[in-house]
């Protein structure tokens, strides 16, 4: 069928006649909602990294930290045991 | 909405931008409810998957090819919500008529356009449409419908144009065979209305 043959068809043209049911306009606008949310949501996390890149960022300190506070208490953990044997 | 429009509300959906939901969403929601629904035959499954199709919107927005066509694009992942969900339904019904032996549990249910179709004519039109396969359903609600040309409607398939036309004059003749098939009382059939 060309577009043509549908336009003239009595069959397809039932089908315009057909109600236009609407959705429920409450759910329609909880889902507007949650959509605009997550947009902004979205838009707010893409700003965030902006922050995080800066040099003294916390999020580039912590594992720095982490590991040097781990590396001292191997350290001390490794010089007490060879303390203990008599080195 | 015009071609141009849609390409700067694109624009404007890839930069983040919410208000540019607003206009595709007043645009598109009624129309792909009104496929889902007729295609589903019950509103509460249409509700849960339009509500996943405009999330699937929200969180592909970043992604769309700035040429892309808002109409083809939600009706593509409407239609492949409802691919999904009958896969996922015939799966639970599979298993449940496991557990409870051969009790049907596939007993098609009225549409709830059938409920509010206006005129009989309309009413018979709904009827034989929801009973339809859903492959010439869908080709029949998008073209008669939701208004896409075959080439767009094709794209929504994921067939060819060849084989959408193909579908759609087979999905005509079933609907008008049916019609002509089950007259209302007292009531003309298609061919007499319509010629």
């Amino acid at each position: 069928m060309t577009t043509d043959d549908i336009r003239e068809d009595p069959v397809m043209e039932a089908f315009a006649r057909l109600p236009v049911i609407e959705p429920d306009p409450r759910r329609a606008e909880r889902v507007r909602a949650r959509c605009h949310g997550a947009m902004g949501q979205r838009r707010r996390a893409e700003k965030l990294p902006a922050r995080a890149t800066s040099p003294f960022s916390w999020r580039r300190l912590e594992p720095a930290l982490l590991a040097g506070v781990c590396a001292v208490y191997l350290f001390e953990v490794l010089r007490r045991a060879l303390l203990l044997y008599g080195f | 909405m015009d071609r141009e429009t849609e390409l700067a509300l694109v624009q404007r959906l890839r930069e983040g931008d919410p208000a540019a939901f607003d206009p595709v969403y007043d645009e598109f929601h009624g129309r792909l409810y009104n496929f889902l629904a007729r295609l589903a035959r019950r509103r509460d499954v249409a509700e849960d998957l339009l509500e996943e199709t405009w999330v699937r919107l929200v969180a592909s927005a970043r992604r769309l090819r700035p040429d892309t066509r808002l109409g083809p694009w939600l009706f593509t992942v409407a239609r492949n919500l409802y691919v999904s969900y009958c896969r996922s339904r015939l799966l639970d019904e599979s298993l449940s008529a496991d557990l409870i032996g051969l009790w049907p549990v596939t007993a098609r249910q009225p549409s709830p356009f059938e409920e509010v179709a206006a005129s009989e004519l309309e009413r018979r039109v709904e009827c034989t449409l929801a009973a339809l396969p859903a492959i010439y359903r869908e080709v029949l609600l998008l073209v008669g419908v939701a208004e896409f040309s075959p080439a767009e409607a094709a794209v929504v398939c994921g067939v060819t144009p060849e084989a959408l036309r193909q579908r759609l004059s087979r999905a005509r003749a079933m609907l008008a065979r049916e019609l002509e098939a089950t007259p209302g009382h007292g009531i003309p059939s298609l061919s007499e209305v319509m010629t």
